[in-house]
């Protein structure tokens, strides 16, 4: 199986044309709102040095007041890494920011994301192959209550009764007060202990939908003509679950699951503040009220970016699964 | 001796209908008549603060000495309008553009979607939020606005995948060769047969509309004057109702965000069911 | 004794509004290396009957009453696990064209092995491969295509590779459903040849099943023609030529019209089929039948047999009745 040049060239550049419109957005975004570029993204004020002040103008190319040529600097100090200085976080660059909260996301995102899909999927194969028992009405009766409820809703209540009532899980907080006095393998423990309720209140939340898209699509496939052709032939059961029928449900998931990985990094807003967990959702929300733009600014690129680039790695996969996409 | 599944399923469809009709008339009510059900005023803190549920008070009292029965049944409007007219903006627009972008090919086609690609890779929920931001005062049409203008890309997509199917079809073919105009081929022809995904995605764009309401009241984003399910949850989370074992502060708003979409859902199913049972049983052999 | 005997099967469907025999009582009989047809316009019971004998009955589909045999087995006394050992390896078919009657996400050669790899335990890779590769040949495939997947191929190829498949563990008999009715005639013709000429060659028997009764006179050296779930009429390709015997048969013979003959006026068959859930009593085609009588309309009518077939009708249980007919003039 090889990918169709045409394909593959394609995509890369729908993937470069969104990037640079993502960035040419970024770039666009504080001069539209305050119209001042200079106070949004180099306050003396905010940053409570003029000379910081003046050289952050210089680098980002404020004092001219040509579109343009401020365009082109950002690219550049884009190229180097340099996303401006955070107004809250001073003196730390926004970049120092970021990767620093980005472990965090990371952790409970990225994981309470694949767990979510690898249960999800695996009960709605179930409830697909045997619809109507108790265990499919039961799965899609919490799969609906679960999709009616806000995320946070979640969260609150599993501290309610998991960190209060039962005391077994810290009810917020990255990691214990004491941490910086514990061993190594202590700080560990502390992170993986705070970070169980989160994981698995995000992974809750969101575990409905990929119940749903399963069962759907699998209930689909096991109507096609192939499935009719499978037992026909005599073939084991499960060879023609697996090869036959969830094997071409599966194809329209992962779509789906790409585009979930994508926007691991932008955090769970919601769920960060309600376990004050200091994730890239907190830090953005913060950002936000505090009109701290150059960190908004960084946040979002960074966003952005890393969806762009994980939608480009799916369609760059996905003819691999699915031989038909080629030649589109 | 068998089973007769499709007559059933034409019962349950009914069954269905009717019982999310009824759980969304009575939303409707209690919006209308939210004055005369709360049994206290809104904003009246006269009470003592962390009452757990009595007689006086069916779900107890806030930290602000609140009656959390009359918040919950006024924060009943809010939401059940947001939901639903958020949830009707988003769902013509995107059908508007789902059919217009899957009927005509090419670069009307293509620019369309490569705009909604653009907007799906910036994270709805921080629009939002830096929309409703910038905005002077979120009072509820805003809300409504950001919520329904900015939810329709999902939908637009699904639309126009459906749409691009449908026109492959003869039926299409047919009614341009008898010279119908573009416009009445999509209104008359397509729009039909494209029910049942159009149905699926308003039930659930109109519940994720609430949810997005609650999750900017929680953030604060959003009206401050009025009272959501989402702002009683914000406040009994900034005001640590955990704390306090102040379940009924936290469980009622979830409960009855999840029965207000329950009864969506209800009705969407049911919908979908008997609109299927109608266009042939015959399709179970 | 035949390779397959049914007798009375009977195979009930749950509708809306109730339960119904989609198949009510069908009798039939099928030699070793013969091609038999079977007929009828569309929710007559053909298809149905085709999947209860290979037990591919879907949804709530049961059979519920009547009797297999294959080669002397009792096929409905069977359990999934011992009628497993007869899917393929004794027992195949060939789907209707159609874009997803292949699996989309496998290749060609794996859709041929693995059948090969289900039945014959031990066989090795190489010898799987060789296997497929003598079954492309058979249908006249360039071996490359083993290596595509089923949408590379044009519609014709991908009936070429079903039929390929069904040989692969040389059944006895092989039920094809439909399987030219999405293809254009030049292929078709094709497929039916090259049929016929592996036929030949391996002897297997074929319930072939259509509604283009035309097509079926070519192929099939005899038909059963069915009417709202029954056996209408059985007849060698020789009678159905001469002229059937069947009212609903003849009316069939005379919707199709002939490429050489004189012109007529193409008549059809006015009516439609009768509801199964509540059948009529008496001959379900009465309705329909230019030479109804007044017996028919309260007797089933009985089957009788001929030295080249059987017929379901009462114009030929008595003689008094083919009388009535004709002094009725109609």
């Amino acid at each position: 199986m090889r990918i169709e040049p045409a394909y593959a060239v394609r995509r890369v550049a729908f993937a470069a044309a969104t990037l640079l419109a993502a960035i040419i957005m970024n770039f666009l975004l504080p001069r539209l709102i305050a119209g001042n570029p200079a106070e949004m993204i180099a306050s003396q004020t905010a940053l409570g040095s003029a000379e910081v002040a003046d050289a952050i103008k210089k680098q980002f190319g404020l004092e001219n007041d040509s579109l343009l040529y401020q365009f082109k600097q950002y690219i550049v100090q884009l190229a180097h890494g340099n996303l401006g200085i955070s107004y809250f976080n001073y003196p730390t660059p926004v970049a120092g920011v970021l990767l620093h909260a980005l472990p965090w996301t990371l952790g409970i995102v990225l994981v309470s994301t694949l767990v979510s899909y690898a249960a999800g999927w695996l009960v709605g194969i179930r409830g697909a192959l045997k619809p109507g028992t108790w265990f499919d009405n039961v799965a899609l009766a919490v799969s609906f209550f679960i999709n009616s409820v806000p995320y946070f809703w979640i969260g609150i209540l599993l501290i309610l009764l998991f960190g209060y009532k039962l005391d077994w899980f810290p009810m917020g907080q990255a990691f214990a007060v004491d941490y910086d006095t514990l061993s190594a393998a202590g700080k560990l423990r502390s992170i993986a202990y705070h970070a169980i309720l989160p994981t698995v209140s995000l992974a809750i939340a969101s575990l409905a939908s990929h119940i749903l898209v399963l069962r759907n699509n699998l209930s689909r496939a096991l109507t096609e003509d192939y499935m009719v052709l499978a037992r026909a032939k005599g073939l084991s059961a499960r060879r023609r679950t697996y090869q036959y029928g969830v094997r071409n449900a599966f194809l329209p998931a992962f779509t789906g699951f790409m585009l979930s990985l994508g926007h691991v990094v932008g955090g769970a807003i919601t769920m960060e503040i309600v376990f004050s967990y200091p994730g890239i959702g907190m830090l953005t929300y913060n950002a936000i009220l505090n009109h701290d733009y150059p960190l908004i600014q960084g946040a979002f690129l960074m966003i952005a970016a890393s969806i762009i680039s994980v939608n480009l790695l799916a369609d760059l996969i996905y003819p691999f699964i699915d031989p038909r996409v080629n030649l589109s | 001796m068998a089973t007769t599944r499709t007559d059933s399923r034409q019962r349950s469809g009914r069954g269905k209908l009717l019982a999310g009709t009824l759980i969304l008339a009575f939303f409707a009510v209690v919006t209308l008549a939210a004055s005369q059900l709360a049994p206290y005023p809104k904003n009246d803190i006269d009470f003592e603060s962390w009452l757990a549920p009595s007689g006086t008070h069916l779900l107890g009292t806030d930290s602000y000495g609140q009656d959390v029965f009359s918040q919950l049944v006024y924060g009943t409007r809010t939401s059940f309008l947001v939901g639903i007219l958020a949830g009707l903006i988003t769902t013509v627009i995107g059908v508007l553009v789902g059919v217009t972008a899957g009927f005509y090919r090419r670069w009307v086609s293509d620019a369309l979607m490569f705009l909604v690609d653009l907007l799906l890779i910036i994270p709805i929920m921080a629009l939002m939020i830096i929309l409703a931001s910038y905005l002077p005062s979120m009072g509820l049409t805003s809300t409504i606005l950001v919520i329904g203008l900015l939810s329709w890309l999902y939908m637009a997509r699904s639309i126009r995948s459906q749409t691009l199917s449908e026109r492959q079809r003869g039926y299409v073919e047919a009614a341009r060769v008898a010279g119908m105009s573009n416009v009445s081929v999509m209104l008359r022809e397509i729009l039909p047969n494209l029910y049942p995904i159009i149905l699926a995605n308003l039930v659930s764009v109109t519940t994720q509309a609430v949810l997005a309401e609650a999750g900017l009241s929680f953030l604060g984003i959003g009206d401050p004057k009025n009272v959501s399910w989402g702002t009683i949850l914000a406040l009994a989370h900034a005001n640590n109702a955990i704390m306090y074992d102040a379940w009924w502060w936290i469980v009622p708003p979830g409960l009855a965000t999840a029965l207000f979409c329950f009864g969506f859902i209800l009705i969407g199913n049911g919908s979908l069911e008997r609109y299927r049972y109608k266009r042939g049983a015959a399709q179970q052999l | 004794m035949s390779l397959l005997e049914v007798r009375d099967l009977q195979i009930e469907y749950s509708s809306a509004r109730g339960p119904f025999n989609a198949v009510d009582g069908v009798t039939f009989s099928l030699e070793r290396g013969e091609i038999f047809g079977l007929a009828g316009e569309s929710g007559c019971g053909k298809s149905t009957t085709a999947y209860g004998i290979g037990r591919l009955l879907r949804g709530s589909a049961r059979v519920v009453g009547g009797s297999i045999r294959f080669d002397d087995v009792e096929l409905t006394g069977l359990s999934d696990a011992q009628f497993d050992t007869y899917r393929w390896a004794r027992i195949s078919i060939v789907l209707q064209s159609a874009m997803n009657n292949l699996n989309p996400v496998m290749k060609v050669k794996d859709q041929l092995t693995d059948a090969i790899f289900a039945h014959r335990k031990g066989v090795s890779r190489a010898d799987a491969l060789r296997q497929a590769a003598e079954l492309m040949e058979l249908v006249d495939l360039p071996k490359d295509r083993l290596e595509r997947f089923p949408h590379e191929l044009s519609g014709g190829m991908r009936q070429r590779v079903v039929i390929a498949m069904a040989l692969a563990l040389r059944p006895e008999l092989i039920i094809m459903d439909e399987p030219t009715t999405a293809l254009d005639v030049i292929t078709q013709k094709g497929i039916i040849d090259k049929i016929i000429e592996l036929k030949r060659t391996f002897g297997f028997s074929v319930l072939f099943i259509t509604h283009d009764l035309p097509l079926m006179l070519e192929i099939c050296d005899r038909v059963g023609v069915m009417y709202a779930g029954q056996m209408a009429e059985i007849a060698t390709r020789e009678r159905m030529l001469a002229g059937a015997r069947h009212p609903y048969t003849q009316g069939l013979l005379r919707s199709f019209p002939s490429l050489t003959g004189p012109r007529v006026r193409l008549a059809g068959i006015p009516g439609s089929t009768p509801d199964l859930v509540a059948p009529p009593q008496g001959c379900r085609f009465r309705d329909r039948c230019p030479h109804a009588l007044s017996v028919c309309g309260s007797e089933a009518p009985p089957v009788r047999s001929e030295a080249d077939g059987i017929v379901s009708c009462h114009l030929y249980a008595k003689e008094e009745n083919r009388h009535e007919a004709a002094a009725a003039g109609r």
